[in-house]
């Protein structure tokens, strides 16, 4: 009896340790931008054929951190020929602190592509709204064509 | 009165399917309408305005009231969230997003016509884009004549910090963005996509987020919220009274989208209910599933585009306008003065019932229907969002209308009418995408004796828009036809509830010449 409560035991740390590597390397995985320091991240290859031709740019934000003033929000950048093209903005609301975990799922915003444009990798910026947006961080996890 | 072919294009530029009384003047019928109370945009109401002031009255009331009274104004909000525990009731980044604040600013607009015994208040909302600048009767702490002005926000760190005369950033209200949000389609990429993995309606599936926001959460949805600042990019954001009047506009955009989109047909969509996450004015709870606020007029308010429900249509569906004209007016199209205009009509005593679609053959005048299938095609102005310049662009070529007179409905509440161009057999699962889909209508007023009658007994008509169709089905033909062929088919929006029958008693086809 002893020894299966034992087994018990360890099993559960050894599963709980494995989570806690596998969150550490999702972490490392995933992109951080701040002000002034865009985040840059491979697209994925689309699990499925997107849904029209040009199909839609789904970016996740695992993470966010406010600014310690005012409101940030996030651009979403991609090279379309020689130029990078802003297909569009988002905002975290609300505007606190979060990190997708147990609990909590990650925020997504989709972004039409322009088309003709195959990008291969994004460009998330963090630009203030309100304030100098130092402080602010977003956390990029996949970016993926659905 | 003369019919002249501009008058009749201007009017038929703004009519896809709209409701029309049979055997009255359109003013007459319109006015026979019950129509409920207009939000209207907030720009240009002054700080008396009845609008203004019945908000900030009520407000007022709610502030003050007891901690404890369900209609105090911290209780209220609760139910969409609050600083410490965050979102309760309210959900974010999911399908639901929509149809739940619109309950949700719904339940605020009957609360405020009960506590200030205003019935005909409808809530205004903030058109950022027209004007970009926050709403100058929310911003003084006093209103003109020295009173409290509960629109304001000034408990201490929760006032609003966005500059009173800084407009709210192109890049996130302009009008490029409303033209990519209005024109997003399905409807989960316009209004946000269901959760990753819902395969139940089971409540806890309404506030996981999990979905992909579209534009119009994301940007303008999240963006002004956390701008404005104080309380409103927290949970607890109904404490500031703009709330609504941003989420008034968010609400109008879904109703501007639904003239050219149809939302969600999914029952993990429609069938969801927001069990108890709603006040009744009587202080019981109101408790609607997602297919209970489809349409605004159900609902109590308007925003004076539709004045019955248009559930789907084609893209030239726009708004029925208070002054119609003679063609619609008179008790037959037949009757309107010659000239440009031509009409074709067909007598009908046969339903369209759920196992047969009603198919009506109709002869009509080559000539004129050459000049409307071969005329260039009119954009609808959602492209540009400049309605009034496509309504000139439209009087400048020929249209057709269809008008289905003294339409007889049985089940009006649970029945869909769907119009489809053609002699072919409609298939089961055809929809708007088909080329020769018309449009298509369902009643909102069901007073009379159940038959989509108002309270007069009057049956009623219906005119659509054929252009489109017609364009898509014959311009690439060699040959036009001398008859064109309609299809009745009667459905169910939502899967639930009798499908009933659908008899017009006469059918007229209007061609006008560009």
């Amino acid at each position: 009896m002893k020894r299966t409560k034992g087994c018990a035991i360890r099993a559960v740390f050894a599963v709980a340790a494995l989570s806690a590597l596998e969150m550490a390397a999702a972490e490392e995985n995933d992109a951080r931008a701040r002000v002034n320091a865009p985040a840059r991240v491979a697209i994925a290859p689309a699990r499925q054929p997107p849904q029209d031709d040009a199909g839609r740019l789904v970016v996740t934000v695992t993470g966010f951190k406010p600014a310690v003033a005012g409101t940030v929000e996030g651009v979403v950048l991609i090279p379309c020929g020689t130029e990078e093209r802003e297909i569009g903005r988002f905002g975290i609301f609300p505007q606190q602190p979060f990190a997708a975990g147990n609990n909590t799922k990650p925020q997504r915003f989709g972004f039409a592509l322009p088309a003709g444009c195959k990008p291969s990798q994004v460009t998330v910026r963090v630009e203030p709204s309100a304030g100098d947006g130092s402080g602010a961080e977003l956390v990029i996890g996949e970016v993926a064509i659905e | 009165m003369t019919t002249t072919r501009r008058t009749v294009l201007l009017q038929g530029g703004a009519i896809g399917a709209g409701l029309i009384a049979a055997n009255v003047s359109a003013v007459r019928a319109l006015a026979a309408t019950k129509t409920p109370p207009v939000r209207r945009s907030l720009q240009g109401l002054a700080w008396n305005d009845p609008i203004v002031a019945t908000y900030r009255d009520a407000v007022g009331i709610m502030k003050q009231k007891p901690a404890n009274d369900k209609f105090n104004w911290v209780q209220l909000a609760n139910f969409h969230g609050n600083i410490s525990t965050g979102f309760r009731y309210c959900p974010h980044g999911d399908w639901y997003f929509l149809p739940w604040h619109r309950a949700f600013t719904a339940m605020y607009e009957r609360i405020v016509r009960s506590l200030t015994k205003n019935q005909d208040f409808a809530m205004p909302y903030w058109d950022w884009t027209a004007s970009p600048t926050m709403p100058e009767v929310f911003l003084p702490e006093k209103t003109p004549d020295g009173k409290t002005n509960w629109l304001c926000v000034n408990e201490d760190g929760r006032k609003r910090t966005w500059p009173p005369t800084q407009p709210m950033p192109a890049n996130i209200v302009g009008p490029a963005v409303l033209s990519t949000i209005l024109n997003a389609s399905p409807y989960e990429v316009f209004g946000t996509s269901r959760p990753a993995g819902q395969n139940s309606l089971d409540p806890s599936w309404i506030t996981g987020g999990g979905g992909v926001q579209g534009t119009l959460e994301a940007t303008p949805h999240n963006q002004v919220h956390n701008n404005i600042g104080g309380w409103m990019p927290t949970a607890a954001s109904p404490r500031d009274p703009i709330f609504f009047m941003h989420h008034g506009n968010i609400d109008r955009i879904w109703a501007l989208w639904n003239l050219k989109h149809q939302n969600s047909t999914d029952p993990l969509w429609t069938d969801m209910p927001f069990k108890e996450n709603y006040l009744n004015p009587d202080g019981s709870f109101w408790s609607p599933k997602v297919s209970d606020l489809y349409v605004p007029e159900k609902l109590g308010y308007s925003y004076g585009f539709t004045q019955t429900a248009v559930v789907a249509s084609s893209a030239r569906t726009m708004t029925l306008e208070r002054s119609l004209n003679a063609v619609l007016g008179a008790k037959a199209a037949s009757n309107v003065e010659a000239g440009k205009v031509e009409t074709a009509v067909v007598e009908n005593n046969k339903s369209a019932t759920p196992g047969a679609a009603l198919a009506l053959k109709i002869e009509v005048p080559q000539a004129a229907l050459q000049g409307v299938v071969r005329s260039a095609p009119v954009g609808s102005g959602f492209d540009t969002m400049d309605f009034a310049a496509a309504r000139e662009a439209s009087a400048r070529g020929s249209r057709a209308l269809a008008i289905l007179r003294n339409v007889a409905i049985t089940d009006p509440s649970t029945t869909t009418i769907q119009i489809y161009l053609g002699d072919e057999p409609v298939p089961a699962d055809a929809s708007p995408s088909d080329r020769r889909y018309v449009g298509s209508f369902a009643m909102l007023d069901h007073g009379g004796g159940g038959h989509g009658a108002h309270g007069d007994h009057e049956l009623p008509s219906f005119v659509l828009d054929l252009t489109d169709a017609l364009q898509k089905v014959y311009g690439s033909a060699g040959t036009i036809p001398g008859t064109i062929g309609l299809q009745i088919v009667v459905g169910n929006e939502t899967g639930n509830g009798k499908v009933g029958s659908a008899t017009p008693q006469r059918v007229e086809v209007v061609l006008v010449s560009g």
